[in-house]
């Protein structure tokens, strides 16, 4: 086989792609996917094509590419309705409770805190906005009714730190407060990020830190953070 | 309640259409992110220079990003304003900033819900989603007990979120094909297009072309999944206008030609790159709007 010398500074993957790759490897097989734009449905199809090929797709956003990887969507890069092999429309499987994991994807710009908590309406005050971001779109609904979600995001103190607005509710304020507030799917599970990836303590709902990817230190991921993990 | 009339729809210019939408009113226009948004209706608001509009809308795309640079729309609702793929809304962005457009955040899954109260005529629906998060509480247009309100179930004691039903006074949406009896064929998206389309009180539809008598009817059996026929007796006008979504992508595809997908054209990534830089500053922007906007759509077509 072709080998390609590697330098020792040079990165192969972008941070992206990592994220992705980390994804895939923790959807298992056999269950619902959900995903809002083109980096869950690329951890979806990914996840396809290799450790869990018996997985359901369901997409609710816009893609560049879509109709070059599946055929069938040749027409213009819809928001498939029924995409790939499901007739339902995923709007109708989210809310009758088919869905198992969102994959939801905020890479830079929004905010998560420690308990899942997720931001993409504004930076900022809300009347006063500093930043305007995108808004929620499915975001909400996906994180309130599919059974768990997935949180892609990426590792920096602009994005792993407390909410200015909570755009969907994750833990809320952790312990059963999600539960007593009338959400009555499981919420976050994992925080993916391109240097590791965080799951929630069972008890607080806190994030805890649950595998580091190779060649990055445990002190790089605290520097980066606005939050502790456990 | 949305009222239906049971006559012919009317074939009308896309300047008279935009006419009939008088300043100050309740639009909504379908499409989202930079898919199937009715730019030609857009661009001609901008060139009657109508002003006031209170834009309703699912995932809003590039219709609202451009509407709000040019100070068409004062208010707005939606779920979420972005380019999608073309990445974020700047003049939308900035406008929010500057608190020159007010907008009332919803999820999505809750404003198609609104539409749907405002077809079947209830006052309000019940959603599942935006419980306990800031859509649900924090308001910046309606006042604060008109946005949304947490009950509990009076059967099972669960909490439910009560958000108000909508009817816009005009819809717009684009679709692909009419036949001249005036039945249309649209792409169904699930973003909400067909829900708003049928709250509303006066619904137009921009179609590519106008095909035969049988067009619509015949091409019933090769419709793709994701293809929906309106019936005549649900739209007012149809407004024939080539190219209409452009840069944003839409087409259609000829009865006779199933295979090849001639018609169609995709988002126009490389014009919309140029879009986002040139609105950074005030002077690249006139002139995006002299090239782009301002010129009739006949001859934008030919750019």
């Amino acid at each position: 086989m072709f080998k390609r010398k590697k330098k020792k500074d040079e990165r192969v993957y972008s941070d992206k792609e990592l994220i992705i790759a980390a994804t895939a490897k923790l959807i298992p097989d056999g269950l619902s996917v959900i995903a809002d734009n083109e980096m869950g449905l690329a951890a979806a199809i990914l996840a396809k094509n290799s450790n869990a090929p018996r997985i359901n797709i369901f997409y609710l956003g816009e893609s560049k590419k879509i109709n070059e990887i599946f055929p069938e969507m040749n027409d213009v890069f819809t928001k498939a309705s029924s995409f790939i092999y499901n007739k339902m429309s995923p709007i109708e499987a989210l809310e009758s409770g088919l869905i198992d994991i969102g994959l939801i994807s905020l890479f830079d710009d929004g905010q998560v805190d420690r308990y899942g908590n997720v931001n993409t309406t504004v930076l900022g005050k809300y009347a006063k906005p500093k930043k305007r971001l995108r808004g929620s779109g499915f975001l909400n609904d996906i994180m309130s009714l599919a059974k768990c979600s997935y949180i892609m995001a990426k590792h920096s103190r602009g994005v792993l730190c407390n909410c200015d607005y909570l755009t969907a509710v994750g833990h809320l304020k952790g312990g059963d407060s999600r539960l007593k507030n009338g959400l009555f799917t499981e919420g976050p599970k994992y925080i993916i990020t391109e240097k590791a990836y965080f799951d929630f303590d069972p008890k607080s709902k806190k994030a805890h830190l649950a595998a580091i990817n190779e060649g990055v230190t445990k002190k790089e991921i605290k520097r980066n953070m606005g939050w502790r993990a456990l | 309640m949305a009222r239906y009339n049971c006559r012919m729809p009317e074939f009308i210019s896309l300047k008279k259409a935009v006419s009939l939408v008088s300043d100050g009113s309740v639009v909504f226009i379908g499409g989202s992110g930079i898919t199937n948004n009715p730019m030609a209706f857009c661009r001609e608001m901008i060139r009657q220079k109508k002003s006031g509009i209170h834009f309703l809308g699912v995932n809003a795309g590039l219709a609202l990003d451009m509407l709000a640079s040019e100070n068409v729309v004062e208010k707005a609702e939606i779920a979420a304003c972005d380019l999608g793929a073309a990445g974020e809304a700047v003049n939308f962005d900035l406008m929010v900033e500057q608190q020159v457009l007010k907008v009332e955040d919803y999820s999505a899954l809750s404003m198609i819900k609104r539409f749907i109260g405002g077809q079947n005529g209830t006052p309000f629906v019940p959603v599942k989603s935006m419980i306990a998060s800031d859509i649900e509480d924090k308001t910046n247009l309606r006042p604060k007990k008109g946005k949304s309100s947490l009950v509990e179930c009076p059967f099972t004691g669960e909490s439910v979120c009560l958000v108000p039903s909508i009817n816009p006074d005009f819809a717009v949406i684009y679709g692909k094909y009419a036949d001249k009896d005036g039945n249309a064929v649209v792409t169904n998206l699930n973003n909400g297009d067909i829900e708003g389309f049928k709250a509303a009180e006066v619904k137009i539809v921009l179609v590519e072309d106008v095909g035969d008598r049988d067009s619509v009817k015949g091409s019933n059996l090769n419709l793709k999944s994701n293809e929906l026929i309106i019936p005549s007796f649900m739209i007012n006008y149809i407004v024939r206008s080539p190219r209409a979504a452009w840069p944003t992508s839409g087409g259609f595809r000829h009865r006779e030609s199933q295979t090849t997908a001639d018609g169609l054209y995709y988002a126009d990534f490389e014009h919309l790159g140029m879009y986002k830089k040139m609105s950074e500053d005030e002077e690249t922007w006139q002139d995006y709007k002299e090239k782009f906007i301002l010129p009739s759509e006949e001859k934008l077509n030919h750019v």
